[in-house]
């Protein structure tokens, strides 16, 4: 239940205005209504005002007023995420980077970009294919989902099998920090000397900083892109194969699963992409490289699923019917709203030895509790997203829900895996960060986020939990700044 | 006094750079270690096999080592889980990178960085260290995937975990890699392992006029479509290129590179890679961190200024450009006086962290990056137990 926003002077709206334009601040119910939650909602809170620079000056202008005015800030992009990072606080502010969605600088040659964090990533790679080149990180949300956004979850997606994650692409950026500061961090150069102040800040879930602008590596594109899409009467002997492909050293670029319940939502919506609907799962593949090197990994890649009971495989490397493919995996979470009104899209990352027993406990742990359970992951990595549909109207259901979700992140751990392999913790996976971490181990998280927020005014109450012993010394930020 | 007491817990097992190496035995001993050297304002530097140091990256001043190769327990190699079925290894960091490189290669992996023979795991990491190979795999710190180390406050801490993929919790282990030992020691780190390639060469120009040349021939390798480079240097006006990959494509690939380049050498098959290191002349010297379109101007520029063009080192695509210390030594008036200021205007930044380095090389964190670096070491090492192990500044 949201609690009552805490109320703000129509003196503060007009001075922010002043900074960020009439249009960059939103006070009136109805607009931060929209602002409530991200995509995890089962958790809502009114923020107390909206605010949305167009520059990062803007914004450290905007920051220098809001902290003297003693609130808090939560970071958002386009909202996408999914464990509550970007729920605002109870009186505190929104600070959306949506009107800072220009595209600054491609350079081909040196192989960078340098985007305003609210670029939407999909935009970014389609400003730079006509160079020859893309941006590697592609999240299912890419068409929403903003770079800064991505940089603050180190978000994966599908070819992050083959490029790693965010992190691994982010060359520099620009952070305005609590006291309203901008620094620029990084810069340009693939391998910079001396402490890696950027590895901590890229996954920090906007509790350090406000990224504003960020400088991306760019890949060449690959000379020749396959994919493949290989059809089992089983989900253990789909899990099989992708094991078996890791142990091979198989180099795609990227593994994906869709089970049967995917594949009926997604062939029964729009998208169509073509799937078999009398297959238990399929599994897309995606090689690319040099036409040799595509043609012998798509063939050892055929040869291996076939012994693991594949029962047909297809290769096309015509774009369209690529596009086809990528499309109904890309766009499975919005079909299954087929099924129900929402869905909790657990997200969890186990060692590609585990991926059938993981996927066994998710099955019984929703079977046990009547929930209706659909599978689609990253399978290359060992990130799984166990889907669960339901009806938040139904208290008990959520809580079955939420049951069943605890459940399935403690077997991961007990897997020798962990909570979350791109959506982050936020508010969703709080306390479990207690079944992978100790005292000390949070502590020094503790200090690392305090050394850049030592205010605790970056997205605060997240990620960490709150137990007793790991409350900050620093008093509150109210009797501090008032 | 306070070494005296150390001595007890962690014994004399010899020298480095001038001051006294200490050997704790166990993590409890390390434990104590550190707490004895609060207690007593005495420094303390975590160092490996000691290959940092014989690079000239600086003495010990006040400081006494701590021989992290010692916590070893006897006659184990220090690998403590390797999941070939899962591409990774986890080891101690006073494990042998060459143990551990021998051990995952039997295992159909590889381990980046590509380094030269001698290093431990956690000296490697401690400093930053990237190879050859950071052409086709990137920086070495992106191939760490978990750490546990010991701070100044004593607190054994962890971060990241053993998988490929992974965002729980903030990345301390990034803050590590790198900071030289400022925040703390090592104690074991997770590695994401590479796959060994069907095949492999190693192609050779001819040595080309001027080390600029062969970098702008260099980059135009880099060019061709769809070419897959496992490695690119200019080592004595040479370039090389490593290619690996599924045997057919290699074909296909050293053709097109021998189309473009002026081939006159080439090693086929496992020994390409040790070739490639062999030619590296490592990373020994003043780093020249540039673009790799402005990567041939700066040589240009650092040899205008005497510096030897077959002593430069290059690697266009890293853009990375490496005067040796013995040069940097010889013509420093004349990369002061006559190089830097166009440095500068290239926005090349340097590696300032080798012995007497130039007064014009530039901080890399400026403004309240420098404020959070010092909460940090507050944070992590209140009472400045740590001495980073290249003898920077605290």
């Amino acid at each position: 239940m949201a609690s009552p926003p805490r109320t703000h002077t129509s003196a503060l709206a007009a001075e922010l205005a002043a900074i960020v334009g009439e249009r960059g601040v939103r006070t009136d119910s109805l607009a931060r209504s929209a602002y409530e939650s991200d995509g995890f909602m089962l958790q809502r809170e009114a923020p107390s005002i909206v605010v949305l620079p167009r520059s990062t000056e803007e914004a450290a202008a905007a920051v220098k007023i809001l902290r003297r005015e003693g609130l808090v800030v939560v970071p958002r992009g386009a909202g996408t995420g999914l464990t509550g990072g970007a729920r605002p606080i109870a009186g505190g502010a929104i600070l959306g980077t949506a009107r800072m969605k220009r595209i600054l600088e491609i350079n081909p040659e040196d192989r960078y970009a340098r985007v305003e964090a609210g670029v939407v990533n999909v935009h970014l790679s389609a400003a730079t294919c006509s160079h020859g080149l893309f941006y590697a990180p592609d999240p299912s949300s890419q068409t929403a989902c903003t770079i800064g956004g991505n940089v603050g979850n180190n978000s994966g997606g599908p070819h992050c099998f083959k490029y790693g994650s965010t992190n691994r692409h982010v060359l520099g950026l620009t952070l305005v920090d609590s006291e309203g500061e901008i620094t620029r961090v990084g810069g340009i150069e693939p391998d910079p000397e001396g402490i890696d102040l950027l590895g901590p800040l890229v996954g920090s879930e906007g509790m350090m900083g406000l990224v504003t602008e960020v400088t991306v590596k760019l890949e060449p594109s690959p000379e020749r892109v396959e994919t493949l899409l290989v059809m089992f009467e089983s989900l253990d002997a789909c899990c099989d194969a992708v094991s078996d492909m890791i142990a091979a050293r198989l180099e795609p670029s990227a593994i994906e699963i869709l089970d049967r319940l995917t594949i009926e939502a997604v062939e029964s919506s729009v998208l169509r992409a073509g799937y078999p609907e009398h297959a238990e799962a399929v599994m897309l593949v995606e090689v690319e490289g040099g036409p040799h090197e595509v043609d012998a990994i798509s063939r050892d890649i055929i040869e291996l699923t076939r012994a693991r009971g594949a029962f047909e495989a297809r290769r096309t490397a015509d774009d369209e019917e690529r596009k086809k493919l990528w499309a109904g995996r890309k766009g499975a979470f919005g079909a299954m709203g087929r099924i129900a009104p929402d869905l909790y899209v657990a997200d969890v990352v186990v060692p590609r030895t585990r991926l059938r027993e993981i996927v066994g406990v998710a099955s019984r742990a929703c079977a046990a509790r009547g929930l209706k359970l659909s599978n689609v992951f990253h399978a290359g990595d060992g990130n799984l997203h166990p889907n669960i549909s339901y009806d938040r109207r139904d208290a008990d259901e959520v809580e079955r829900v939420l049951a069943a979700g605890k459940e399935i992140m403690e077997a991961c751990v007990a897997f020798g895996g962990s909570l979350t392999g791109e959506h982050g913790v936020g508010l969703e996976k709080q306390a479990e960060m207690c079944l992978v971490f100790g005292d000390d181990d949070l502590a020094a998280m503790s200090d690392l986020r305090a050394a850049f927020d030592p205010h605790g005014f970056w997205n605060p109450g997240k990620l960490l939990p709150v137990r007793r012993c790991r409350e900050f010394e620093a008093p509150p930020l109210e009797t501090e700044t008032r | 006094m306070s070494l005296d007491a150390l001595t007890e817990i962690a014994p004399r097992i010899g020298e480095r750079a001038g001051a006294p190496l200490l050997a704790p035995r166990t993590l409890e001993g390390l434990q104590r270690c550190v707490e004895l050297a609060r207690e007593a304002g005495q420094r303390l530097s975590p160092t490996g096999s000691g290959t940092r140091l014989a690079l000239g990256a600086g003495d010990a001043g006040d400081v006494a080592w701590l021989h992290t190769p010692s916590l070893l327990p006897e006659g184990e190699s220090g690998i403590l889980e390797y999941v070939g079925g899962d591409g990774t290894l986890t080891a101690r960091a006073g494990a042998s990178l060459d143990t551990l490189r021998a051990a995952v290669a039997e295992g159909g992996h590889r381990i980046t960085p590509l380094l030269p023979a001698g290093s431990t795991l956690g000296g490697v990491l401690a400093a930053g260290r990237s190879g050859p190979d950071r052409q086709a795999f990137g920086p070495m710190r992106h191939h760490v995937l978990g750490m546990i180390c010991l701070d100044g406050n004593g607190r054994v801490h962890r971060s990241g975990g053993r998988l490929v993929k992974n965002v729980t919790g903030f990345d301390l282990h990034r803050l590590h890699t790198g900071a030289q030992g400022r925040f703390g020691v090592i104690l074991e780190a997770s590695l994401r392992l590479i796959p060994r390639a069907e095949a492999e060469i190693l192609l050779t120009s001819r040595a080309l006029d001027t080390a600029a040349d062969a970098a702008r021939a260099a980059l135009e390798v880099r060019e061709l479509a769809g070419l897959k480079l496992t490695g690119l240097l200019v080592e004595a006006r040479r370039v090389h290129v490593l290619l690996t990959g599924r045997a057919a494509q290699i074909d296909a690939d050293a053709a097109r590179v021998r189309a473009a380049l002026d081939v006159d050498g080439e090693r086929p098959g496992e020994a390409a890679t040790d070739a490639l290191l062999e030619a590296w002349r490592g990373d020994a010297g003043l780093r020249l961190l540039t673009r790799p379109s402005r990567c041939a101007e700066v040589v240009e520029v650092v040899a205008a200024a005497g510096v030897r063009e077959d002593a430069l080192s290059v690697e266009p695509g890293a853009a990375i450009v490496v005067i040796p210390a013995d040069e940097a030594g010889r013509c420093a008036a004349a990369l002061s006086a006559e190089a830097a200021p166009r440095l500068m205007e290239l926005e090349v930044t340097f590696d300032a962290r080798v012995p007497d380095a130039p007064p014009w090389c530039a901080p890399r964190h400026p403004g309240a990056a420098a404020a959070w670096t010092r909460r940090l070491e507050e944070a992590f090492d209140p009472a400045g137990v740590f001495a980073p192990a290249d003898g920077g500044a605290r």
